[in-house]
């Protein structure tokens, strides 16, 4: 990655990370002004509930617009992220891992049943990251490796999590 | 004088059981693992460990948290140096040198000192720990709200300005961090704020799922997210190092262990910066500085004993504060208080045998750092072949069971979920994930002393800036604002580049 696009990323990544920050800050601060302060408690308006998120926000939109400035000015800073080779990250596989998690997550959340659901999730996810990599009888290894691996961790977390420390499972 | 050998021989006495030992050992071997495994981080493993410790009795579970922190701490260095990649952000320096060493064929060698260097190092800082804590416990009895105040909103700060390459973005994760402590029923009025009608919301979001989505749930999707094949270097030659080799190096293992311990001492700023300062302290004070890179045994040696002396450093603060050195110490300090401990200023008074106790933990666990660090060579290059696509749907799993097992509430998994995501787009876009989460923890101390400070003032605020301590922790924050702006940036940084040369001059 040459500095050139390093910084060409950075800078705006930076440009519309500052503009959501400002808008967030800006969001809370007002949202922290319309809180009541309960006088008749003996607050004030520097002792309201409102004052911290209202400083807090303000902070925030401030260091949004630093954010702009600098980015406007082309002083951004690179981070590793923006120095990483392309060739070696994928934001492609981190999404199908997200909605792998997700899935599982709402099921769980749903309670389904906890190890149907656990055994599924974990033999879709070895799967899915390693079909490309096996060929032939490995595939079958994997999908029966993969599946020993989902059941065991099944039916061992259920066990522990269920008969040594009380926790209801759905 | 020896008011402390009383507790000291309690704390001791407590661990010499066997269901004791045999947990320590237990959660040594694990906090290897789980610091050697480049997916796992000791601040991830540490924050799953609290959930899974919870029914457990709290000498227990804080005997496993405080193991497992010392040796993931420890173990990070096994990846750094047989795969070029830390295993947790502390060993990042360690890489630098370790992997050119066991490219060189020396793995084993750049494996013992750095066994050893963390040995001495947490030594020192236990020491240091010792040492420390009980006057600065009793000096924290005399702050007030006010240096509570900024105590807090410096911690976020040194937090935000350190623990990453950009301090506008720090101070942005640290922000939300306050923000997000902000949610929920405010102490004072009972007022409710951000929770929009959720009820779930009233009770504020809980620490630990919050944390666990922070750094579990996204570590997961952002090793996920690398296509990576890393080759395993040879580990077959010499393990244990001579004493020789040991001797030579016992001055940067003096220096590194000091400065390691008062990095870990700072508020926020962690084991990683603990590394990285020894590292570069021993460059400056080798007679070889060319070789730093190239395969220093020197550098190693400084990196190693460097985080592993800001470990007891970091857990200063949070004894005699209430305030955590670093990501992980914050998770410890949860840890402590769901199990009654009440870290902070009053430990001294009402519990000063938790401080021994920890004292008595830390010395086992670099018991174990040598048994399992010297002992577990082979072991640890097998555990290093498993692969991440078939460990992280493992890890997934007990990321959404963990903090939903502390409260038995199926909103917790929703926390973990959006802090997951939360911190996954964070460290896309190069923010640091550990002031967000100081920020968690520092929020409702900040927020409740700042208000009690205006109570007190009663109209006049000079208090903030004239009490001694409040006017050095307020000094602390405006010269941390005050680098960032243009023209004083611009100073600081020729006065650093001017600093540099003399140095590049001397060596």
């Amino acid at each position: 990655m040459t500095p050139d696009v390093s910084m060409m990323r950075a800078r705006a990544r930076d440009l519309w990370a500052g503009l959501g920050w400002m808008t967030f800050g800006a969001a809370i601060a007002a949202h922290a002004t319309s809180m009541p302060i309960p006088r008749h408690l003996g607050a004030t308006t520097i002792t309201g509930p409102g004052l911290l998120p209202f400083m807090l926000g303000t902070g925030l939109a401030l260091l949004g617009a630093i954010l702009v400035l600098r980015s406007v000015r082309g002083q951004a800073v690179p981070g590793p992220d923006d120095e990483a080779d392309p060739a070696t990250v994928s934001n492609r596989r981190s999404f199908a891992a997200l909605v792998l998690m997700f899935g599982y997550a709402a099921a769980f959340a749903l309670r389904q049943p906890f190890v149907l659901c656990t055994v599924i999730f974990i033999w879709a996810f070895v799967i899915l990251f390693n079909w490309r990599e096996a060929w032939g009888a490995a595939r079958l290894r994997l999908v029966a490796g993969a599946l020993v691996l989902a059941l065991a961790v099944g039916f061992s977390v259920e066990f522990v999590f269920e008969n040594l420390f009380y926790v209801r499972l759905p | 004088m020896l008011e402390f050998l009383p507790y000291l021989t309690t704390a001791f006495s407590k661990l010499f059981d066997l269901q004791s030992l045999l947990l320590a050992a237990a959660a040594c071997f694990g906090g290897l693992v789980i610091g050697a495994l480049p997916g796992l981080t000791a601040t991830m493993g540490l924050a799953l460990l609290t959930t899974m410790t919870i029914h457990m009795e709290s000498s227990d579970a804080i005997l496993v948290l405080i193991c497992t922190y010392v040796l993931a701490i420890y173990g990070g260095s096994r990846s750094a140096i047989l795969l070029n990649i830390p295993g947790t952000p502390s060993s990042a320096a360690t890489a630098l040198d370790g992997f050119v060493l066991a490219r060189q064929g020396r793995a084993g060698e750049a494996m013992g000192m750095a066994t050893m260097g963390s040995v001495f190092g947490t030594l020192l800082g236990i020491m240091l720990l010792a040492i420390i804590t009980p006057p600065l416990g009793e000096f924290a009895l005399s702050f007030g709200a006010y240096e509570f105040f900024w105590l807090a909103l410096a911690g976020v700060m040194l937090s935000g300005g350190l623990s990453g390459n950009d301090p506008v973005k720090g101070w942005v994760s640290g922000l939300i961090g306050l923000l997000v402590a902000t949610i929920g029923r405010e102490s004072s009025y009972g007022y409710e704020r951000f929770v929009f009608g959720m009820t779930e919301l009233s009770a504020g979001i809980a620490l630990l799922p919050a944390m666990v989505g922070a750094f579990g749930f996204a570590e997961v999707l952002y090793v996920m997210r690398r296509k990576m094949n890393a080759s395993i270097s040879d580990a077959s030659d010499r393990v244990i190092p001579r004493i020789a080799d040991i001797l030579k190096l016992r001055w940067t293992i003096v220096r590194s262990g000091i400065l390691g311990t008062i990095t870990g001492l700072l508020p926020g700023v962690g084991e990683d910066i603990g590394a990285w300062t020894s590292y570069a302290l021993a460059k400056r004070f080798s007679r070889t500085p060319e070789e730093f890179g190239k395969g220093s045994i020197d550098g190693l040696t400084a990196a190693e004993t460097g985080n592993n002396a800001s470990v007891p450093g970091a857990i200063i603060p949070v004894l005699t504060l209430g305030i955590p050195g670093s990501g992980v110490a914050a998770v410890l300090m949860a840890a402590l208080i769901i199990h009654g401990a009440q870290p902070g200023p009053l430990m001294m008074t009402t519990d000063p045998q938790m401080i021994y106790d920890i004292i008595a933990m830390l010395t086992l666990a670099v018991l174990g750092i040598l048994v399992l660090g010297l002992g577990l060579t082979r072991v640890m290059v097998l555990v290093l072949k498993v692969k991440d696509t078939w460990l992280m749907p493992v890890i997934a799993v007990l990321c959404l069971v963990g903090p939903y097992a502390i409260q038995s509430r199926f909103f917790d998994i929703w926390v973990v979920v959006a802090f997951g995501i939360l911190g996954f787009g964070l460290r896309l876009m190069n923010y640091p994930v550990a002031p967000l989460v100081l920020g968690i923890v520092l929020g409702p101390i900040l927020d409740q002393n700042l208000r009690r400070s205006f109570t007190l003032a009663d109209g006049d605020y000079s208090p903030f800036f004239t009490r001694p301590i409040s006017a050095v922790l307020c000094a602390v924050v405006v010269l941390m604002i005050l680098a960032q702006v243009g023209p004083t940036r611009r100073l600081g940084q020729n006065i650093a580049q001017r600093g540099l040369r003399a140095i590049g001059r001397r060596t």
